[in-house]
This record gives structure tokens, sequence and C-alpha cells, in this order.
């Protein structure tokens, strides 16, 4: 990945489209508790998801692919945002939005990010369909059917990968390269899970439904 | 090592086996692993320094080291671009290696020594003998005595019952299956799962013994971090999940014939054409991971065991001669994931808890075994890997799918949003089931080498696969068996996550016995070439997990290699 720690290339457009993307993914909610009440249960933005899944994209190639690929001048994160926005403004174009518009709320974001959160998903359902032009999108993903619909499964799946894991505990230690990260508190997403974390063991054990009886072997 | 009589590339599932038997019958191995070692005092920061050469002593193996390095974080070891475990070099500055997926899916391998048995579920069925008896070119009576030589090796065992295995076979029961505690699977039932897991330790209920003095002890804790990686154990050889860097590469080392060389990525066989041997394999070009050095390295035999990917790739790498089934016939087991959500009140009854806890446990503790169809098996994971699994499907989101009333499911394909999240509020009541279908050889599937795009290895893979029609009917089959399992066990959702084709978590008949190679796993092409990991299999074994198959073999080509070269 060759790259590690902070990178300051990120521009804001890259930031507000994948900031978008994760809470329309996994978003805040209000849950009922005992005896608490209503508590406000945390979504993936306000837990910089977005970052782990950019951090991702552009880690995931090592430089010589990438030159190969036609990549050096760009980024898979900004390539992927701007694929997002092709499908959204397919989505606009063919007046299937289900809810008005709204730059305010990702002033930098393109218009993925003005979408209403259930269109942002809608908008990837067309990408995944392939329903827009594979002609017009940046590398990698130009005429790369392959790749367009394989990378929303991987969206979806990083996103929840960062929610529901440790990462959200690395703190701000988050974006260093792996080996220098450590777990700053308890992970969010595994208290919302209710997950206890690492374990030495547990005593939950209740017998054995068969036994093998291993004979002497002598091949 | 300079005067190996075996050179041995990859130290996995299938490597370590095939190491430890000839090294035990006298000849001098060398093993090439292309990822780190962890767990080895020579490499005490594998992920950060390049460390030593190679080792061929228990001596330098460290039960503390092992502890730190897998350290039970799921995003730490398990991120398939950054983790620990992952298809890539030991140092995890740099960028996975690079594959060509031509599908929607994940391929889930982990270089190092271990292989992907690092990160296993350490399940250990054998294949069903009716996808073998009058199918492969041996029987499967010619297999059980290296099964049973394997099941005691490791050894396997029938997985302890946690909660989630006791709902499993509730529910199994509940749907009209029978109790099958066999290992020679002719009909379909429900079973404990056979693992490569050491039983529970005798205190493992007694509270004068705490957690941790517990994961200082032999047997398994039930900690349930088979997939992030067991360091639970007295000393490494004797770790609870019996990946091979802590079962077979500690007896290979024993045996003072093996040597293990990692970060040494293989990236040539070299061969010699001369009358008397025809063509034959001579040695093999490395490439050092953390310096880009070559150096060339011979022996008289040479063992693939990269795995069906990397086997392929290799040969077709190393310009070794044309064959229409190198790389063809891929199976991954066209795998599907279905999820039931239970109520505590459900659970009471049945559990006498009102949460499952599918972290606790063996990770796939459960199964049910359907030959002509494949199998079901129970899976608990940490939430992270979890979630992800509800992130993969060939059908979108969920909100494009209504359930109907003939429907086995309540939710269909990918969750999102508050779904999601109530999903995974009852992450603690929620038993998952893995389908693993007894797919059909197609020789449009496989592994070829993409024509432009190379790294410091070679020509990438491409690696493809489509489920045929049959497949797709066994499937479905599956699934619904799946559901109806679940709701009779109580649950009272269903999610039905429809994974694509290209789950790649079994992966084998890239290099199938009888095409590619004969039936002692030598190459028919090129001679004194042998392979000893999952692609030889001629097909899925009905639905079977691979590893204890693979391993049997690889015990088998040793004998056959060492009485057709070396007696």
């Amino acid at each position: 990945m060759e790259a590690s720690g902070r990178e300051g290339t990120l521009s804001p457009y890259i930031i507000s489209t994948f900031q978008s993307l994760v809470h329309a993914i996994i978003p805040p909610h209000l849950k009922q508790k005992d005896y608490i009440g209503t508590v406000h249960v945390a979504g993936a933005q306000e837990l910089h998801v977005y970052e782990y899944v950019i951090w991702i994209l552009d880690h995931s190639m090592a430089l010589p692919v990438k030159e190969q690929l036609k990549l050096v001048n760009s980024s898979m994160s900004k390539s992927t945002a701007e694929l997002l926005d092709v499908g959204a403004a397919q989505l606009i174009q063919k007046g299937q939005t289900l809810y008005p518009l709204n730059v305010t709320a990702y002033p930098s974001g393109g218009p993925f990010s003005a979408l209403s959160p259930i269109d942002r998903l809608r908008a990837i359902t067309l990408i995944e369909r392939l329903d827009i032009n594979l002609e017009n999108l940046s590398i990698p993903y130009k005429n790369n059917p392959i790749l367009v619909r394989n990378m929303m499964d991987v969206l979806n799946e990083l996103s929840m990968f960062g929610h529901y894991s440790e990462w959200t505990a690395y703190g701000t230690t988050r974006l260093l390269s792996p080996e220098y990260r450590r777990v700053e508190y308890f992970p969010p997403g595994w208290f919302q899970a209710q997950y206890p974390g690492p374990s030495f063991g547990y005593r939950d054990f209740r017998g054995f439904l068969a036994i093998i009886q291993h004979r002497k072997v002598d091949v | 090592m300079a005067n190996q009589d075996v050179i041995v590339i990859g130290a996995g599932g299938g490597g370590a086996v095939i190491a430890k038997e000839l090294g035990e019958l006298g000849l001098k191995v060398l093993v090439l692993e292309a990822g780190p070692w962890y767990g080895n005092n020579k490499w005490p920061n594998p992920n950060l320094q390049s460390g030593g050469v190679s080792s061929s002593t228990t001596d330098d193996l460290d039960v503390m080291l092992y502890k730190q390095l897998l350290n039970k974080f799921e995003m730490n070891m398990n991120d398939l671009v950054s983790g620990r475990f992952r298809w890539g070099p030991a140092d995890r500055n740099r960028s996975q290696w690079f594959r060509k997926a031509n599908q929607k899916g994940v391929i889930w391998q982990c270089s190092g020594v271990g292989g992907t048995t690092q990160t296993y579920t350490a399940n250990c069925p054998r294949a069903y003998p009716a996808a073998i008896d009058n199918v492969w070119p041996v029987s499967y009576r010619e297999l059980v005595p290296y099964y049973e030589k394997v099941e005691a090796t490791l050894p396997v065992n029938f997985a302890a019952t946690t909660a989630k295995e006791e709902l499993f076979y509730y529910g199994a029961k509940k749907a009209g299956w029978n109790l099958i505690p066999t290992l020679d699977v002719t009909g379909p039932g429900y079973r404990p799962q056979p693992n490569a897991i050491l039983p529970p330790n005798e205190n493992i209920t007694n509270p004068n013994i705490t957690e941790e003095q517990l994961s200082w002890m032999e047997g398994c804790t039930l900690a349930g971090h088979c997939i992030n990686g067991c360091p639970h154990g007295p000393s490494i050889e004797k770790i609870a999940k019996r990946s091979t860097n802590v079962s077979y590469v500690p007896l290979a080392l024993k045996t003072g014939n093996v040597c293990i060389r990692p970060n040494a990525f293989v990236i040539k066989i070299l061969t010699e054409n001369n009358p008397s041997k025809g063509l034959h394999a001579i040695g093999v070009t490395i490439r050092d991971t953390w310096t880009g050095e070559q150096e060339e390295l011979r022996a008289g035999i040479i063992v693939m065991a990269s795995g069906s990917i990397e086997s392929p790739r290799l040969w077709l790498n190393s310009g070794l001669p044309d064959n229409p089934w190198v790389g063809r016939g891929l199976v991954n087991h066209y795998m599907d994931w279905v999820s039931g959500i239970f109520d505590e009140n459900d659970l009471i009854p049945i559990l006498g808890t009102s949460d499952i806890n599918p972290f606790v446990g063996n990770t796939c503790g459960a199964r049910l075994d359907y030959p002509g169809l494949g199998a079901l098996q129970s899976v608990g994971m940490s939430p992270g890997l979890t979630a992800s699994f509800y992130a993969v499907s060939e059908s979108g989101y969920s909100f494009l799918h209504t359930s109907s009333m003939n429907d086995p499911w309540d939710i269909k394909g990918r969750l999102f949003g508050c779904e999601l999240k109530e999903t995974m509020d009852s992450y603690r009541r929620t038993l998952n089931i893995l389908v693993s279908t007894d797919d059909e050889v197609d020789q449009r599937n496989g592994v070829t080498l993409d024509p432009i795009i190379s790294d410091e290895n070679g020509f990438v893979p491409v690696v493809k696969y489509q489920p045929t029609k049959q497949s797709s009917r066994k499937r479905s089959e599956l699934v619904n068996m799946a559901a109806d399992l679940l709701r009779k066990a109580g649950a009272k959702k269903i999610i039905w996550t429809n994974w694509p084709a290209g789950m790649m978590i079994h992966i084998e008949s890239t290099m199938r016995m009888g095409f590619v190679v004969d039936q002692d796993c030598e190459s028919f092409q090129v001679k004194r070439l042998y392979i000893a990991d999952n692609s030889v299999h001629y097909n899925s074994l009905g639905g079977a997990n691979p590893t204890l198959t693979t391993q049997a073999l690889a015990t088998r080509t040793a004998e056959r290699i060492f009485h057709k070269y070396f007696n």
C-alpha cells in the first residue's frame, strides 16, 4: 500500500460522497431501552466509517498494478465517488427519485450526496444493474461491468465491517498503517451488537452429541 | 538447506502435511512459503521487519509471540486488504497481492505458514463416499486409511455442544432429520462437526480456574475465535485449533529433515528435458518478498501446494506444457447464507438461556449432510464479519424484494439502514447457516492469466465461476432446507442473503486428478512435479469441506513419491 498514515490529498468531494454513502447504509437511529428511555445509536458517519472505506479503496492495489490500470493520476476513492455520481445522475434523469434533492446536507458532494438516503441506495441499484453508460465512467470502471457490479457489494461490505468491527475504536490511530493502530476504547459497533470482545473463553459447555474413537493407524 | 531432496511450495493445508510425511520418511525437505511466519522467534516483528531466513527446529517456536500477534481483533486479523490473515506479503505497509475476479464475491485465502488454515474454521468432514466411488480415479476405501491417519494426527474430534449447536440440532430434529454420528456419510442427517479442534479442557466449567488460566491449558476454551485466529494453549504445538502451523509444522520440524523458509514467493518452476527422464522439474525460482531478490533453488522433486489459484497460475507463468484442464474445472461449493432471528422467550425453553451467543464455541460446530445435494453448517462469528456477510448479495438490496406467503424467507437480499441495525441488535439471538453445495465441475470455470496485468510475481490470475443449472437447483433445495430448519427451531425472522457465485472460500479442482495429475498426484506432462493442495480434487467432494481430503491425499502422495523416486 506504500503510503501510510493520514493522506492530505482527499478532497472534500470524496469525503462528502463517502460520508453520504455510509450514512445511507448504516444511519443513526433511536432505540427504546428499558429504564433509560430513548437513546441515540450512532450511525456509520458519526463513527468515521467512511474513512475506513476510503482508506481500503486507496490502499488495495500496489503501485505497479495501478500504473497498468492507468490509475496513477487518480485514486480508487475518486473514481468510485464519480461512479456513484453517475448512478445518481441517472436516477435523477429518469425522474425516479422518491424525495427532493438536498444540496445543503453535503455541500461539497455531487449528485449522489444530494439524494435522500434511500435514493442513494436506489442509485446504487441502478449501477449494479448496469443501467448506466459504462463508456462514460472513469478508469478503472470504464467498460468494466464486472468491477462495477462487484464494487457495489464491496462498498456495503466495507461499511458494515468497518462499523461493526474494532476499527471505530482505533481512534487517533485509525488512519495509521495497521501495525501502528491501537484500540483506544471499547468499539461502539461491538457495544451496539452486545459483543463482549476478545475472550479467553466461555463456560457454556453442554457436552458432546457424539465422540470419535481414533483407531491406531499404520498407513 | 542446500541439498534438499524435495521442495514444497506453500506451507498451508497440504504443504505442511506432505513436508512432515516426507521428513518422517527421511527425505530432506525445503518448504517455501510466500507469506509470514507468526510465532517463530526468528521473526519477532513479522509484519514490520524481514527477520531471519529460515527455520528448521521447534526451538524457534514461541507461544508468547504467537499469542501477542494473534490478538483476536477481527479487523486486525481478518481484513482482506490489510489484516494479518490476507493474501499478501508479510509487510503490511504494502498492498495485498492483486487478483482479478470475473464475478461478484470474495476470495478468502491467506499467505503465511499455515496458509488459509490459519483462519479456517477447522472443519474436517470426509468426502461423501458417493462423490468418490466410481467417479474419482481412486476409491473411497483407498482414502480411508489416510483419512484415519490425518484425523488421528491433527486430531479431529466431533465439536463440543454450546447453545448454537444445541439450537441447530433441535431445529434439525424438529424438521425430521436423524442424527448420523458417523464419519462416513451415506445418507442425510445431522451431526456434530468433525473439527480439528481439541476438546475442551476438563476444567472448562470449574469456577476455581479463571478463563485466562484456561487459555494457557490444553483444550478449546470455547472462545469462538476460530476465524480470528486461535491463540489458546500452553505451547505452539498444543494450540486448540489445529491449523497446520501448530499441528503438522511442529511435527515436520521434529523430524530434523524439514526446513521452512517464509517470505519466499515461487515465481517459476524450472524444468529440463532429456531422453532418459523426459520433461521433468528440477527446481524453482523464488523472489524474496522483502528485498525483491531472486534466487534459483534445486531439488529432485517439486511439490506445488500453493492452492487452487496459485498452483495453476504458477504452471501457466512457468510456461509449462499446454493442457486444456490446467486451471479449469473450478468448484467453490456455490455457497449461500441463511440467518434466523429468534425471540428470547422462544429460546429459554430450548436452551435455558435467552441468547444464542454466536461468538461462543467452535465457529462451525454443527452440520447437516445430504449426499447428492451438499451440506448446511452452523456459523457463529464476531459482529464485523457477521454484518459484512449480510452485505454480499446477487439480488441487491432487500427493499427490492417482498416476501409472499409461499416464500421460506422473510427478507431476501442485502440488508441496509434500520433493518440492518435491527438485525445486528439481534446479533446475540441469531443463528447463521452456511450452505455448501455439491456443485458440478464445468471446464468453463477456473483460473487463467490476465494477458496484460502483472505484479512482481508474474501475470495475475483471473478467477471465473458460474454455477451450472444443476448446481443452482441443488443450492435452492439446500436454502429451503436451511430456512425450514431455522423455522422449526423457532426463528421469528428468516433472512436469505442470496450470495453471488464468487464466494471463494472452498476453492477446488483446478488441477484435477486424471486430467492434470495422475492418481498419485504427479503431473502427467512434467515428471517429478507433484501437487498437494485442493486443486487436485476431481470434484467438490459432494459439498464437504475440502481440507481433510487434501491432507489425506498429501499423506498418500508423500508415500508414493518415496516409493517411486527414493526407495
